[in-house]
């Protein structure tokens, strides 16, 4: 009986000692990432139904009003040129809101440190994040498609345009959202956030009207908003419509996120706000 | 001989003001206190409307009512902002209360129904009114327009907020969760305001639009408040205000009697 005992001795002495995890810990990142998703579906009314109920009434009364008008802006029909715009608003808005609003709940409710003491380094954690927002991303600007396919031609022009863009611009925002939910800590910050920040940047992203109708100084103004270059390019990607540079935009969207992404990755290491 | 120290019950006139006025000041501070919140943000979406729906119809619709599209357009986005916020002001107020628990704070002290229903109401109105004073003078100096009718400019605008108080206590009164709250807003709230007809003129809709819109009573809060500023009117003139009148004191009879029934409130 002995050498059995012993054996299982060693197997429990074995098991006790610190767990070994490779490069990378998948287990922790699939959970984490799991959570993230999970939490950002769980709000649905608000995340999810909410928006696509707004993009479709938005191109309702836009229709509507134009009438009987044809109203065109760059060369589409007006719903064409609309369309693409709201579905990156609905990919953008929902990573941007559910990371930055994740992040402040977390930390009001003090249960931030279940992340932060969870074997993951902060280049995980950042990718867990992305990786939530994007597919939440995904999801949403699905049912907002789903809800305009009545109304507009959607199309696919130039598959791999249409793919990066909208990666490159939902990952931009996610990273914004972090930036945000890591440093906002009041409700109020956040609301302040969305109205100040997230809504004017995308509405006035030439996602309504083209470029062309606005007087020199609104072009130039536009040209510093980034979330114009990735609707601009969704735009492309379905319609085969540009407006902009699109290797300009595909650079620019790649720098800030590089950026970004480098950013939070220190932020999350030395704990900016996160740690005390 | 009761001495002056023996306790005897607090005698109220036929109105307790030392209580309504109160929950009207805590109802009012509720908004005042992150006025950047509920006045400044609700300003700058009515301005993003503004700017964006113009640039994008402003070219193909030269006039609507004998005026141009964005001055079209400035009373029904007014009108929108008020709307929302005098109804999410009584809405969040009741919800919020009942989730945190504090809402035995509303039911304790002795204000009678009617006087709950005051003080709530009044309070919804006051934001209503505090957006849509603060949108019009800040329109006013970014873009020109004048007051054709002052009278339905005024009554429209309290009529409207008032309503739309009244539907944020039914609401709140209903809610017991932030979830169910959240739904009313963007399947109730939001698409009625939204096809109120404050983006076009229903007299150049499609037969179903127009219909859809006529039955519905946000049309005639924007419809009376335009008529204000620009001096035309989609609907009836004597309809429109008499529904809002009408629609007002239905709701605040209704609630009167949920409140003195204790409606989600009182086991």
């Amino acid at each position: 009986m002995a050498p059995v005992r012993q054996g299982l001795q060693a197997q429990a002495l074995k098991s006790l000692g610190p767990r070994r995890f490779g490069r990378v810990n998948a287990i922790g990142l699939a959970t984490l990432y799991r959570r993230e998703l999970w939490r950002l579906q769980k709000d649905y009314i608000d995340g999810l139904l909410g928006p696509a109920l707004v993009n479709l009434l938005l191109m309702l009364i836009l229709k509507l009003a134009a009438g009987g008008q044809n109203a065109r802006a760059g060369g589409l029909p007006l719903a064409d040129f609309v369309a693409p715009g709201l579905i990156m608003f609905a990919a953008g808005e929902r990573a941007f809101s559910g990371a930055c609003s994740f992040l402040i709940f977390d930390k009001l409710e003090g249960i931030l440190a279940g992340g932060l003491t969870a074997p993951l380094p902060a280049s995980e954690r950042v990718s867990a994040f992305a990786a939530a927002g994007v597919t939440a991303g995904l999801i949403s600007a699905a049912a907002t498609a789903a809800v305009l396919w009545p109304f507009a031609h959607l199309g696919i022009a130039h598959p791999t345009a249409l793919t990066y863009f909208f990666l490159a611009g939902t990952l931009m925002l996610t990273f914004l959202g972090i930036l945000g939910g890591l440093w906002a800590e009041r409700w109020e910050q956040y609301a302040a956030l969305l109205a100040y920040f997230l809504i004017p940047f995308s509405y006035l992203s030439a996602m309504f009207f083209s470029t062309e109708t606005l007087p020199p100084f609104g072009r130039w103004l536009i040209a510093f908003n980034p979330i114009y270059y990735a609707i601009d390019g969704l735009r492309f990607g379905l319609t085969g419509l540009a407006e902009t540079n699109l290797r300009l935009g595909a650079l620019l969207i790649l720098a800030s996120v590089l950026l970004l992404g480098n950013l939070i990755h220190r932020l999350f290491r030395c704990g900016w706000r996160s740690k005390s | 001989m009761p001495s002056a120290l023996s306790p005897s019950p607090r005698r109220l006139g036929s109105i307790n003001s030392l209580g309504l006025w109160p929950l009207y000041l805590k109802e009012v501070r509720r908004f005042s206190k992150v006025a950047t919140q509920t006045i400044v943000s609700p300003l700058v979406t009515t301005l993003l409307y503004l700017v964006i729906f113009s640039l994008a119809l402003g070219r193909s619709l030269p006039q609507l009512g004998g005026v141009s599209y964005a001055q079209f357009l400035m009373p029904g986005l007014i009108m929108m902002s008020m709307a929302q916020n005098a109804f999410a002001n009584t809405s969040s107020s009741l919800v919020i209360s009942k989730v945190q628990g504090n809402i035995v704070d509303l039911l304790m002290p002795p204000l009678s129904a009617a006087e709950l229903t005051l003080g709530l109401a009044a309070g919804g109105l006051s934001r209503g009114l505090a957006v849509g004073f603060t949108s019009a003078v800040i329109l006013r100096i970014l873009m020109p327009f004048s007051v054709h009718d002052w009278l339905f400019v005024l009554f429209s605008a309290v009529a409207a907020s008032l309503m739309l108080a009244f539907i944020g206590i039914l609401a709140g009164l209903w809610a017991e969760k932030f979830d169910q709250m959240a739904a009313v807003t963007n399947f109730v709230i939001t698409p009625l305001s939204f096809l109120s007809g404050a983006f076009y003129s229903t007299d150049r809709l499609p037969e179903f639009w127009r219909h859809v819109a006529h039955v519905n009573p946000f049309f005639y809060m924007i419809d009376g408040f335009r008529y204000g500023f620009i001096g035309h009117a989609d609907g009836s003139l004597l309809a429109g205000p008499s529904v809002l009148a009408a629609a007002d004191l239905l709701l605040g009879l209704l609630i009167w009697r949920l409140f003195a029934k204790g409606y989600k409130l009182r086991p």
